[in-house]
């Protein structure tokens, strides 16, 4: 892969340490020195200072050998052009992140194909419609889907009521009647293990089980955990997200109930979510919180500008009897720590954004590309050709590098969770964990 | 400090380099030598000891820049160390210190010696000196860089360690891929010497040592009066040619055979800075010998061009006793050892881009004086000149030049006369090789002082690696745990 990726933020930042990580050839480019000297100091990638939308920028990236253009910069327009321009040197992958809501729609009227962008992404969208897959599935820190949603990925914390303690993972396999579900990886204080059947689950962990979406029920009861229908939501702060998540909730028959300190903005937050309870005021008010039934509110999603608030409220509500809390924290470095400090889970519509991004610069075989939460664990979802060395041979024999695991496999329309004695057949598509620093090796072994 | 990270690169860096005594071994299978033991022996002792190294400190984090310091200074260290095996055990040099100092010499493409007869030594033993020159000419690192793709992300901080000159250029967005070309450059113009040597004459084994030493600018030739024993015109501007190449930026070596343009050359304007030394340097040089007796034939024309390219680019080749001509030359030469090749090239010295720096900081600091409100930027080749470069290089004009004076006056305090220690200096610290005096071209490095030998090889450590590289590992925080 040739790519070139305009801008250096923290979305910029994160696909070229992915895509370079993969192997790719990337080039970043930005306004800004400081940012472009980052990147320089710290991937393995050309970085140039410039203007995304500066053709002479462009030659200089060698745009006309690229196949693929990502514009992530803070603007919208800026991302758009940059894919136009792009389209005149005939690269065949453009993505752009776009945030306005009106360049977006199902009308005939909707610009959408014709302005030269192959895949837009919005953040805030993904950043919502994150925040519902985690409510839904109460217990859980990450929810991914593969497979078209056949197949699901849950990360979870292991809960009070724990039940298989000092087990090893081998003999927790034997206590549920259909193997439907595999433990993937384990976050353990700032460790990732990638687990093999001796293992222990220890309390605190993190655990990350990838199985059958009808596992769902088996998935959280391994953790300790029941399912529930959500019914009251508290949002705090009345952003944009938290409008797009409110209306998601709505849909969904549950009760958001959102703070938001400023006045007018609450008067238009009224007006546009019908089934909503908008409070104007502060939700590090513990009265307030406590009038309203913090304790026992389904889930609690802090949704500010700021990190800190967002963190701070939701240790209070947890403390106060949420259920289940989430927070939106930005600065990506900060999502893992926020986990063990205690708040349930973390969302950020940059991770959102970049996880949309690297699912979307696939290859034929490459389906699907996500990242974790503290960003050193890297999920693929693969199409194994036939010419591969490691088909029809049974995967213990296979010497699948360290720190590599075999999630799941679709052969046709059955779902497999693959286990010693069984082997790869063409045509099956393979969900893989890897340390992230393993990717390029385990991506040659499936690639 | 991540010390086992870095024994573990540096282990494998043995291996590599154990790996490249295969050359000398053909050689001295080809010419039958009795050497070919000590080689093999010398191959196998490096590549287990490498390996073993490696093995035992089996490691997967990933190298930052202090851990890139310190893998680049011990590399080289130890790269001499077990380079000095093959003189060693083949008796060519008993002495470990010389040993040592040969090696280094070699490797650090400094091209001083401490053999006072180079042509009784065996083909297989000339051709492992010139060899340890070609290898560190481009950098054993950035070869490695080049060949183990998995150094991938620290390989950056390798590279920025052992690539001269203040900002190295980067011409792909990998790093693998920058350093693969800079090599194949470098591997093409080598080559090319040697058939244009063999053009001229030259026998094969003398021509592939001097393409080797030429390259790599390092100046140890299989000729006891060095290139001056070939009194052919034809070679000694063939010679003085490469020299210049290998002393100009290998990237705009590459950006021309990319596309053909020779204006990348002029447009750059440290090339053109390069041009007026070497030009400016051989002209007076020339009107002085002139006068003082060589009369304005050709030859003088060719002497005077041959030793200033030679000193300015750090190779270190001599056609003439410079030290025997007239005081005003031997001061001037002594001056151009500061000089250096361009950045980005083999040459050592301080590189011409950072005199180009200091120059126009200072033509800058004295307008201010005139126009003290006015805000004055200096560019290089149309490019802004960022404060931070301009202050590392200042940083490092100051650290050369308090070197220099430190380490002569260690030099004097062993009891070398002014000249000689003060030249052997300049001369080991620019990586040029032969200084005046009891140094000079025509005599060698073995009456130094042991104690003065062991200062000159700290000398050509912290000139071929750009100080900062060595002397941060100086500091006790950088060991510490973390």
């Amino acid at each position: 892969m040739k790519a070139i990726i305009i801008g250096a933020g923290d979305v910029g930042f994160h696909l070229a340490a992915r895509l370079s990580q993969q192997g790719g050839e990337i080039v970043v480019v930005d306004l800004d020195q400081a940012k472009v000297d980052r990147v320089e100091d710290h991937l393995d990638v050309l970085a140039f200072q410039g203007s995304g939308v500066d053709y002479r920028v462009l030659g200089k990236a060698d745009i006309a050998e690229s196949d693929t253009l990502i514009a992530v910069s803070d603007n919208d327009e800026v991302n758009i052009l940059a894919c136009q321009l792009a389209a005149r040197y005939e690269v065949q992958m453009k993505i752009a992140r776009v945030g306005s809501d009106y360049y977006y729609g199902d009308s005939p009227l909707a610009p959408f194909s014709s302005l030269g962008v192959d895949v837009m992404v919005n953040p805030e969208e993904a950043c919502a419609a994150e925040v519902q897959k985690l409510l839904n599935f109460a217990a859980a820190t990450d929810v991914v889907e593969f497979a078209d949603g056949e197949v699901i990925l849950m990360g979870m914390r292991v809960g009070e009521r724990f039940l298989y303690r000092d087990m090893p993972l081998k003999r927790i396999a034997g206590e549920f009647e259909r193997r439907n579900f595999l433990v993937t990886a384990i976050s353990r204080g700032e460790q990732t293990i990638i687990p093999g059947g001796e293992d222990l689950i220890l309390e605190g962990d993190l655990l990350y089980v990838i199985g059958k979406s009808e596992a769902v029920d088996d998935i959280l009861r391994l953790a300790g955990y029941e399912n529930r229908k959500l019914q009251r939501v508290m949002l705090a702060g009345g952003t944009n997200v938290s409008v797009r998540l409110a209306h998601l909730l709505e849909d969904g028959g549950a009760t958001p109930i959102i703070f938001e300190a400023d006045r007018t903005l609450c008067a238009t937050l009224a007006e546009e979510l019908g089934a909503s309870l908008v409070l104007n005021g502060d939700a590090t008010d513990l009265d307030l919180l406590q009038s309203e039934g913090v304790d026992g509110v389904d889930g609690f999603v802090a949704l500010t500008e700021s990190d800190q608030n967002n963190i701070i409220s939701s240790l209070v509500a947890k403390n106060m009897g949420a259920t289940k809390t989430i927070a939106q924290i930005k600065r990506l470095e900060y999502m893992s720590l926020a986990n063990r400090i205690g708040v349930d889970a973390t969302v950020s519509p940059h991770l959102s954004t970049v996880n949309a991004i690297l699912a979307a610069t696939h290859s034929e075989r490459l389906l699907t590309l996500a990242t974790l939460r503290g960003l050193s664990v890297q999920m693929m979802e693969v199409s194994i050709r036939e010419d591969l060395p490691i088909v029809n041979k049974p995967l213990k024999d296979l010497k699948l590098p360290p720190g590599c695991i075999l999630g799941s496999l679709v052969r046709g329309s059955r779902i497999l969770i693959p286990h010693g004695d069984d082997h790869l057949e063409p045509g099956d598509k393979a969900v893989i964990f890897t340390l992230a620093k393993q990717a390029r090796k385990v991506s040659k072994f499936f690639l | 400090m991540k010390i086992r990270l870095v024994l573990h690169i540096v282990g494998l860096l043995q291996v590599f380099v154990g790996l490249t005594m295969i050359l000398p071994v053909l050689c001295a299978a080809y010419y039958g030598e009795p050497e070919i033991w000590p080689f093999l022996w010398s191959m196998g002792l490096t590549m287990l000891a490498g390996a073993l190294i490696w093995s035992f400190t089996r490691q997967e984090e990933d190298i930052r820049v202090r851990e890139g310091f310190a893998i680049v200074t011990l590399g080289w260290v130890a790269t001499a160390a077990f380079g000095a095996l093959p003189f060693l055990l083949s008796g060519a040099i008993s002495n470990l210190t010389d040993a040592y100092f040969e090696t280094l010499s070699g490797f650090t493409t400094t091209g001083a010696s401490i053999l006072t007869d180079i042509e009784i030594m065996p083909r297989s033993i000339l051709l492992w000196r010139s060899q340890t020159q070609w290898l560190g000419g481009m950098g054993i690192i950035v070869l490695s860089i080049a060949i183990l793709p998995f150094l991938g992300v620290g390989g950056m901080q390798l590279f920025k360690a052992e690539v001269p000159g203040p900002t190295p250029d980067r011409l792909k967005p990998r790093i693998s891929q920058t350093a693969g070309l800079l090599w194949g450059v470098y591997l093409l113009l080598t080559v090319s010497e040697i058939f244009l040597l063999r053009f001229g004459g030259m026998d094969l084994f003398h021509a592939t040592n001097h393409g080797f030493t030429t390259m790599a600018t390092g100046g140890f030739s299989t000729r006891n009066l060095s290139v001056g024993y070939y009194n052919s015109a034809y070679i000694q501007y063939v010679v003085t040619f490469f020299m210049f190449m290998a002393g100009v930026n290998f990237s705009l070596h590459y950006r021309f055979l990319t596309g053909l343009r020779p204006t990348v050359y002029a447009k750059d304007r440290e090339w053109v800075f390069y041009i007026i030394i070497l030009g400016g340097a051989t002209a007076l040089l020339f009107l002085y010998n002139g006068v003082s007796g060589a009369g304005f034939a050709e030859k003088n024309f060719r002497g005077s061009l041959f030793q200033v390219v030679s000193i300015t680019t750090t190779t270190g080749y001599a056609t003439a006793d410079f030290d025997a001509w007239g005081p005003l030359s031997r001061v001037m030469l002594l001056a151009l050892m500061f000089v250096g090749g361009c950045a980005g090239s083999t040459g050592g010295g301080m590189k011409v881009i950072r005199l180009l720096l200091i120059l126009k900081h200072g033509k800058t600091e004295i307008k201010k004086l005139l126009h003290p409100k006015a805000l004055f930027l200096v560019k290089v080749s149309k490019i802004k000149v960022r404060p931070e470069v301009m202050l590392n290089v200042l940083g490092f004009f100051t650290l050369y030049i308090a070197l220099f004076i430190f380490c002569s006056f260690l030099m004097t305090a062993l009891g070398l006369d002014m000249i000689t220690a003060t030249s052997s200096v300049a001369a080991t610290l620019g990586n040029i090789g032969p200084g005046l005096a009891q140094v000079g071209p025509t005599l060698n490095y073995s009456t130094v002082p042991l104690l003065g030998k062991w200062v000159l090889c700290g000398c050509m450590l912290l000139g071929r690696l750009e100080i900062f590289t060595v002397i941060v590992l100086f500091m006790p925080e950088v060991w510490k745990k973390f």
